[in-house]
């Protein structure tokens, strides 16, 4: 008896906590298109696959990749997703898959800031099922986190308590057990046919905060993970090429300098690994018949609509064919 | 390894679990083990200062002891021991001055001179003013006769390496810790609880409040040009700011100890209930305050060379200044070195002086006071002039803020006049005017209910405890019930109400 008065309040509280932590959990967390992703690499194996951030997953289109190579493609970019959650994600999309190809698209912002603990930066790992490689991956990332992070994961969607009502109507709908799009269509924004199309956007564009690149800042975790995904690919006989998406001339133009120290550093540091980068924006790459102004883009980071986006998946899928 | 990491609380646990777990007799062993991985995890470099400082002071605390012993002459034995101490202190003060202030120094050397030496990227050992004083502490206690020199040197190492009290204090005293760190602990299910509502309680201070309050005070003194008619909000925010983080990070720090059955010594004291500037200090940091008590303050006043100005003061000013100046110069002597204590920076110096002036100044005027006391008939008693006291004392503690928070002495005078010009509360509701491109967040009318709330809890709680009730002990005879109702709170509250923590830096005192 008096074992089981002192083991009761931890054990009430325990179990209290972790009741109110699901239901927080079901109720503040959208439904994100992370979720379809990891239910696609779980059930469906993949030739190629496509990792890196929000420029890939505005830019590439996995439907005309797989029409134009005839291998079956997925994009796993996503805004946030550093060079470590990238490895973490090929690792647990390499449990179903085998593919013979792995496109990393290098944002160079990303491998000189820290990650940030904001939106979507803890997805990834809150949508990946239980397996030794989420315990890795907890280790790598959520181990030096703020607690709050690993133990209620619906702390960064606190503020979402007044969309509560349409959170769970969602998640109590059939597109949600289904793992569909349907939810993720909004006026001028979509997530379909495995990317995130965007509509064409007209008036002046947002400038927002670039991350340029710069080499005194070096994310070294950046570098030691995307290392470990190259040895990763090189273990498993899967080709690993890299690639940044094409931005606006206007950018380029204003970032002259930056952005060409970023081309020359990164050019000099794949070749050292033996790897394959294809800049879009080096003037030998450039796509013949492409717009590179401003008016495809949503903004000046270069975040393409969909149409071009189609058109560059074109063109990519004709280099990985070559 | 941050408080507030996933990894720290793994650790802890992990540290907690094994230490009731193995044998009582290597309980002392088992946290020197986990005190050395948490400090190596924040680098190996850093952990040869720590290693330095151990050897050295463990090494001069030996010699010392042995100099009283084995030396039949007296006066050569106090040499001796004069000598060991001297090397210990210059060394080890001497690193946390070179690694701490020749970059502020180069600045200033450039500043005056218009020289262009560049600064040193030194390491600095996390938690070396901390660990630098606890240890000179020792050994000074050890030249005094007041400890035994410790000789089992795992065991010292300990002492100087106790890993939650290493990042940001107490600053322990080898008398009371050292005992307890060495001694065997059985486990105690109502300590336990008393730690974990400890641990709580300061999470919620630091996350809930201090947290919050971090997005005002980072927006105001960031832009003081901009935000010029929220000085004293800004202030204020800061003074809450400042008090939760620290105080909070305390009781998370005290209730680790509690969990390994050691109880640290108290750090704050309800100080905003100060009645003095005096008084302050007796409540705020007090484990720094006592340590410049006894090692700067009496050391000081008790000198040969003072004694000489006290008589020179008698002479000269008579005999209530002969005995009150030398006080008031030691203690300027004390708020200075409190001030470098605080940072590498003038606006340090001066916040340190501004203590010791008002303090000295108080000093010098306490017959004055007296007389004016005496013919308003107003009575040390009475609880409208305790309050007029303790208003008082809180202004003064908000002036000197202003000289800790801003970026330099100059914009911490332009805030005090735009504080005393302007007052534009408006200014706080404005739409546009966002802050920190970090956290995107702009000031909120919820996170300001957050901290008001966060402090009439807090105000509740203090009022009790300077009342003298031990809420703690109260709580843990609470039904069960209660007691779970409470707890599932405290836990809800710290990610509900609470701001990233990341964002906001961490704790202000695991810099030092």
């Amino acid at each position: 008896m008096g074992v089981f008065k002192k083991i009761l309040l931890p054990a009430v509280l325990i179990l209290a906590v972790a009741a109110v932590n699901m239901g927080l959990n079901y109720a503040l967390i959208p439904y994100s298109y992370v979720r379809i992703m990891m239910h696609q690499i779980e059930t469906q194996e993949y030739d190629t696959l496509f990792l890196g951030t929000s420029h890939g997953l505005n830019g590439i289109s996995p439907k005309v990749i797989e029409e134009k190579t005839g291998n079956s493609a997925m994009n796993l970019c996503l805004g946030g997703e550093y060079p470590k959650d990238a490895y973490y994600f090929l690792k647990q999309a390499c449990k179903k898959s085998s593919p013979k190809t792995v496109v990393y698209e290098l944002d160079p912002g990303y491998w000189c800031t820290p990650e940030g603990q904001r939106g979507d930066f803890n997805r990834i790992y809150y949508e990946m099922p239980w397996s030794l490689t989420k315990l890795e991956y907890f280790f790598a990332k959520e181990w030096k986190l703020d607690f709050r992070a690993a133990l209620f994961p619906w702390f960064y969607y606190r503020s979402q308590f007044r969309q509560m009502k349409e959170i769970l109507a969602v998640k109590q709908g059939q597109e949600y057990q289904n793992f569909g799009a349907g939810p993720f269509q909004c006026e001028g924004q979509g997530y379909a046919d495995g990317f995130m199309q965007n509509g064409l956007a007209t008036g002046p564009k947002p400038e927002g905060k670039l991350e340029l690149w710069d080499e005194q800042e070096k994310n070294e975790d950046s570098f030691r993970y995307f290392e470990k995904m190259a040895a990763f690919c090189e273990k498993r006989g899967i080709r690993l090429v890299v690639i940044t998406t094409p931005i606006p001339s206007e950018t380029l133009e204003k970032y002259a300098e930056e952005f060409q120290e970023s081309d020359r550093f990164f050019t000099e540091y794949f070749r050292g690994l033996g790897l394959e980068y294809w800049n879009y924006n080096r003037p030998e790459r450039k796509i013949e018949g492409f717009d590179y102004s401003l008016n495809v883009y949503t903004d000046y980071e270069g975040h393409m609509w969909a149409g071009q986006a189609e058109q560059f998946s074109g063109q990519l899928a004709a280099d990985l064919m070559e | 390894m941050s408080l507030v990491s996933m990894e720290f609380l793994l650790f802890v646990l992990l540290a907690a679990a094994g230490y009731y777990w193995i044998p009582r007799k290597f309980q002392w062993a088992w946290l020197l083990a986990f005190s050395y991985i948490y400090y190596i995890s924040g680098g190996l470099r850093v952990t040869c200062f720590l290693v330095f400082t151990t050897l050295t002071s463990y090494g001069a605390g030996i010699l010392v002891e042995q100099a009283a012993g084995r030396i039949q002459e007296k006066k050569k034995a106090k040499r001796r021991q004069k000598q060991v101490l001297a090397a210990a202190l210059l060394l080890n003060f001497g690193i946390l001055g070179v690694l701490k202030y020749t970059n502020f120094a180069i600045h200033t050397v450039n500043g005056l001179f218009g020289t262009g030496f560049g600064s040193i990227g030194f390491l600095l050992p996390l938690g070396i003013s901390f660990y630098t004083f606890q240890s000179m502490g020792y050994l000074l206690d050890v030249y005094w006769g007041k400890a035994k020199a410790e000789h089992h040197v795992f065991r010292f190492a300990l002492f100087v390496s106790f890993f939650p009290q290493i990042l940001q204090g107490p600053i322990g005293r080898f008398s009371t810790l050292g005992e307890q760190l060495y001694a065997p602990h059985p486990f105690d299910g109502k300590r336990m609880e008393r730690g974990f509502l400890r641990i709580l309680w300061g999470y919620f201070k630091k996350m809930a409040i201090a947290d919050n309050a971090v997005i005002f005070v980072d927006a105001i003194f960031g832009q003081p040009e901009v935000y010029d008619g929220l000085g004293l909000v800004g202030v204020l925010m800061y003074s809450i700011q400042l008090y939760c983080d620290f105080s909070g990070g305390m009781d998370v720090v005290i209730g680790i100890g509690e969990l390994f059955g050691i109880r640290l010594d108290e750090n704050f004291k309800r100080p905003y209930f100060a009645n003095s500037i005096t008084d302050f200090w007796h409540r705020w940091h007090i484990t720094l305050g006592t340590w410049m008590k006894d090692y700067v303050f009496y050391p000081v006043s008790l000198s040969g060379w003072m004694k000489h100005f006290s008589k020179f003061a008698k002479k000269t000013f008579g005999k209530q200044a002969g005995r009150t100046l030398p006080i008031c110069l030691a203690n300027l002597i004390v708020f200075f070195v409190v001030g470098v204590w605080h940072g590498a920076a003038w606006k340090f110096i001066v916040y340190g002086l501004y203590n010791g002036l008002i303090i000295a100044f108080s000093g010098l005027m306490a017959p004055a006071y007296r007389d004016w006391k005496k013919s308003l008939h107003i009575s040390d008693g009475s609880r409208g002039f305790h309050l007029f006291q303790m208003v008082r004392t809180f202004v003064l503690v908000n002036i000197s803020w202003f000289f800790d928070r801003a970026d330099d002495v100059p914009t911490a005078l332009l805030m005090m006049k735009n504080t005393l010009r302007h007052f534009n509360l408006r200014q706080i509701l404005e739409p546009g005017i966002e802050i920190g491109e970090a956290s995107g967040t702009a000031f909120t009318l919820v996170a300001l209910g957050v901290i008001l709330g966060g402090c009439l809890l807090l105000f509740a709680v203090s009022v009790l405890q300077e009342q003298g009730k031990d809420l703690a002990e109260s709580f843990t005879r609470q039904h069960w019930l209660v007691k779970a109702a409470v707890y599932l709170c405290l836990i809800l509250a710290v990610p509900v109400l609470g701001q990233p923590s990341g964002e906001s830096g961490g704790f202000i005192y695991a810099q030092f």
